[in-house]
């Protein structure tokens, strides 16, 4: 059943420049989809749109079949949706745990243990954090939302090959095993090859990607 | 987390960003609350001059000078001869504001051993009494040869009042509400010595110390214990007569009328010269105009800066905030939008970054407030202490409370005034 649903979403900076066209899919919880497109072809956009960061010229992003606008889109980006960004987007001057606990109630020592980090790390300021642990530390803060949806751009692009394959990895366990909804935005085949849906945008349409 | 723990983390965790900020908040505060000072001082002083006893012309007796056939030369100083009515009839010209008429004469007491003067003897053990209505109108007092330290200045409701030098005070170990004994003396000369020519004593009249006064420039001529400055007794008008050394409403020493505008004082002399009823053969008029009128423009003048300078401080320092708020914000773009994404409303991130600003600024502005009252204090004697001197309260004249234009009470704001400067 699908838990977030475009319905012919239009986005065009200024009204000219049009970015995304009549774009209509859905997306499924316990599943992990990848976005791939070239540099400016709309993904960020697109997961923008989905997260409630923006709003579309033109359509409706629905979750669980209602209008995000409906019940506003902060409340949408506090209950409903979870990012993680490529360069981490930590609070630079809070530790991993301060971080975590941003925007959850729920104590965030087990996350980040559970993702690796041990007490004395957690208590550390997080730009003393490799890029790695850094990354982890934006995965625990968007399970620690308990959000249905994680939306993750270019989760790997900071990383080294090792460290992708672990956040990747990851990501598929949040899908896989805490049926969460994941979709990623990347140029990464590799990464692609991992999810189980590859879309494709093309000239502001999305396209199914033959696996 | 909320957004106040959110505030706190950023203020305990940026300490830089902080400790520039507060720095930036005091300085800008500690300077506008100092500026605001000194213009309502300035404006406070030049309206306080311009409202109170602003210039003042005295009604004296001519001093005669004639050569014997010896060639030695004699000086009589005549006596001043003015009666109620004719005050009164000054007065009715207008404007004026106080009437001090002055009574001279001499005084003895069994409970007063004066300061010794020249070829001192039991004899002539006395001081000068000086009787008026006012004594803080007197002009060693206006001129700060005498200064009140203890107790009240004289006033027209007084009666048995008198003031003491503080040097006669110890030496006789007088302190204010004591009470003594005067009698009358007159001050004369036989054989080179001085007398009291006043050989049998008819007067007697009770006093109350009403106060002390210090002198501050020290006479060292040779004169009679009489005419030593430490000697002289101040009082109130009834106690010459009642040693029967002047008549109730007849001034014989000078009478001497404060105004309230200086630039009325021609105008007011000419009419008063008019009048048939003195006697301008043997008395004439000498103005006095304390020079207030410069000072007020001066006060003027320097208010005239410091609003400028205020104005330009405001707009800099306006600017200066502005800048460094906005770059503040700017520097935390990625901050609010790490908050918006986790779903943080953009009220309670704005409430965050408020909280942080506030949080400095209250320590700051507390702080600032605290600099400032030594700041203005130190500006204020600076700019303002050679004025204060030659100011009239008109409450120590009226009350003969010794109040005195304290600087520091103008530059003191109200409350509500820092609120205004706070929230500018």
């Amino acid at each position: 059943m699908s838990i977030i649903k475009t319905c012919n979403i239009k986005y065009s900076y200024d009204g000219n420049r049009v970015v995304l066209k009549n774009i209509s899919t859905e997306f499924e919880t316990g599943k992990i989809y990848a976005i791939l497109g070239p540099s400016g072809c709309g993904k960020t956009t697109l997961l923008s749109l989905l997260g409630g960061l923006d709003s579309p010229s033109d359509g409706q992003v629905l979750f669980q079949g209602e209008d995000i606008e409906k019940k506003g889109l902060a409340w949408h980006r506090k209950n409903n949706v979870a990012f993680i960004f490529q360069s981490y987007n930590l609070i630079d001057y809070m530790t991993p745990a301060e971080n975590v606990a941003l925007a959850s109630k729920l104590p965030p020592l087990p996350i980040l243990e559970r993702l690796g980090l041990t007490k004395e790390e957690a208590k550390r300021n997080v730009l003393k954090l490799s890029g790695g642990q850094q990354q982890r530390v934006a995965i625990a803060r968007a399970l620690a939302s308990d959000a249905s949806v994680i939306l993750a751009d270019e989760p790997t692009g900071n990383l080294d090959e090792d460290t992708a394959v672990e956040i990747t990895n990851i990501l598929k366990e949040c899908a896989h095993q805490m049926n969460k909804c994941v979709i990623i935005a990347t140029h990464s085949n590799d990464l692609a090859k991992q999810a189980d849906t590859a879309l494709r945008l093309k000239k502001g349409e999305l396209f199914s990607e033959k696996k | 987390m909320n957004f106040t723990q959110r505030a706190m983390l950023y203020i305990s965790r940026k300490k830089g960003k902080t400790v520039s900020l507060f720095l930036v908040i005091f300085v800008v505060a500690v300077f506008l609350i100092s500026c605001f000072g000194v213009r309502n001082a300035s404006k406070k002083l030049t309206r306080d001059i311009r409202t109170s006893i602003g210039a003042a012309f005295y009604i004296r007796a001519n001093t005669e000078v004639s050569m014997n056939e010896n060639g030695e030369t004699n000086v009589t100083a005549n006596d001043v001869h003015i009666s109620q009515n004719v005050i009164d009839e000054i007065m009715q010209t207008g404007e004026i504001k106080y009437c001090n008429p002055v009574n001279y004469g001499f005084a003895k007491s069994d409970a007063i051993q004066f300061i010794p003067g020249d070829k001192h003897t039991a004899e002539n053990n006395m001081g000068k009494v000086t009787a008026l209505r006012f004594s803080a109108l007197s002009p060693n007092f206006t001129d700060e040869t005498a200064v009140l330290t203890e107790g009240k200045h004289i006033t027209e409701t007084d009666t048995g009042k008198i003031l003491i030098s503080e040097p006669l005070a110890n030496a006789n170990q007088i302190s204010v509400g004591d009470t003594l004994t005067l009698t009358h003396a007159k001050l004369g000369e036989a054989d080179g010595m001085y007398i009291d020519e006043i050989y049998v004593k008819t007067a007697y009249i009770q006093v109350q110390v009403s106060g002390i006064y210090k002198l501050n420039a020290k006479d060292t001529s040779i004169k009679p214990t009489a005419g030593i400055a430490e000697n002289e007794i101040y009082a109130s008008l009834d106690v010459l007569n009642g040693l029967h050394e002047s008549e109730t409403g007849i001034y014989t020493g000078e009478v001497d009328f404060y105004i309230t505008d200086p630039k009325k004082l021609d105008g007011i002399t000419r009419n008063v010269a008019l009048l048939q009823s003195i006697d301008w053969t043997t008395h004439f008029i000498r103005i006095n105009d304390f020079s207030y009128s410069k000072i007020a423009d001066r006060l003027s003048s320097l208010g005239d800066l410091v609003k400028i300078l205020l104005i330009l401080v405001s707009v800099v320092s306006a600017a200066f905030l502005t800048l460094l708020l906005t770059m503040r914000m700017r520097s935390r773009m990625q901050e609010t939008g790490i908050l918006l994404a986790a779903g943080i409303s953009k009220g309670q991130i704005m409430a965050g970054f408020l909280l942080e600003v506030l949080s400095v600024a209250i320590i700051a502005l507390i702080l600032s407030y605290i600099t400032s009252l030594f700041v203005t204090g130190f500006l204020g004697h600076n700019l303002f202490g050679e004025l204060q001197p030659n100011l009239l309260n008109e409450e120590t004249i009226t009350t003969g409370m010794q109040n005195g234009l304290q600087i520091v009470n103008y530059l003191k704001l109200s409350a509500i005034e820092i609120l205004l400067i706070y929230a500018s």
